[in-house]
């Protein structure tokens, strides 16, 4: 599972904007370009949900 | 038929190869939307559809410049089709759409790379414009052939069944360069220097899955 963030404008923060299911970074870049093409991004970046840290847990 | 009326023709030829499949390559991409293994890939696969339709789209025009206005130079009308045998027919499983998807999309990709600075401009615009969203396309390809290289000797057996016979028709596809085209400047690469460049292209992502190269 893959975070995918991206930003409109430069000047604005990366938001999340949803997550995608793929094996590999490529997949992932192809999945989330074309799942979360409702707006022309400045930038989308990925990350693997694995690789993230976790600091408040309920 | 003289010199000129010759590359005329084969300049329609291979305008009308590049529309058409184009055009199935899409009508089948667009067959798998709510077929394929994954939501995601559902939606990557009706996108790519949508790209390659409308890369067909762009190439009608430019057919109905060549070769005079007609019923066969618009695509709602056109029945003297010269697109590959294989995309005559819906793929019979996934593995087809992957072998369209790495190969013959790819195969395509390599031609228009050919055309990119074309002394036919109009053609070379249009192969530009193209190459610009062919690189999600081959990253889908590749990704797939790799994932499904490693799901098992059933999965294999299929996925090298549906690489040979789209492998083999790509290369044969590559026909419609010429050497007139090539000696007028229309294209930057003969047939052979198509094939070499596409298995330069192919064979490296096939040897890594330890699949039988192109």
């Amino acid at each position: 599972m893959w975070e995918v963030y991206a930003r409109r404008k430069f000047e604005e923060p990366l938001a999340h904007v949803g997550t995608v299911a793929a094996d590999d970074p490529h997949l992932a870049t192809v999945y989330a370009r074309t799942i979360f093409n409702e707006f022309t991004w400045v930038e989308m970046v990925l990350y693997p949900r694995p690789s993230s840290v976790t600091a408040i847990k309920t | 038929m003289t010199e000129a009326a010759a590359t005329d023709v084969a300049l329609a030829d291979l305008v009308a190869a590049l529309a058409d499949n184009k055009c199935f390559l899409g009508r089948r991409y667009a067959e798998w939307c709510t077929a394929a293994p994954t939501l995601e890939s559902a939606v990557a696969a009706a996108a790519m559809a949508q790209d390659e339709i409308g890369h067909a789209r762009s190439f009608y025009p430019l057919l109905r410049d060549l070769a005079g206005a007609s019923p066969e130079t618009e695509a709602e009308t056109r029945t003297a089709w010269t697109n590959v045998p294989f995309l005559n027919v819906s793929f019979r499983g996934w593995t087809d759409f992957v072998a369209a998807n790495f190969l013959f999309d790819t195969s395509v990709s390599i031609l228009l790379e050919a055309a990119t600075a074309s002394s036919f401009s109009p053609l070379a615009q249009r192969a530009c414009r193209i190459l610009e969203e062919e690189p999600l396309h081959w990253l889908h390809g590749e990704g797939w052939t790799r994932r499904l290289a490693d799901k098992g000797q059933g999965v294999r057996d299929a996925l090298i069944a549906s690489f040979g016979q789209v492998g083999a028709q790509s290369l044969e596809w590559f026909a419609c360069s010429s050497t007139d085209l090539v000696s007028r400047d229309v294209l930057s690469r003969d047939p052979e220097e198509l094939r070499s460049a596409f298995r330069g292209r192919v064979n490296p992502v096939l040897d890594a899955a330890q699949l039988p190269l192109i």
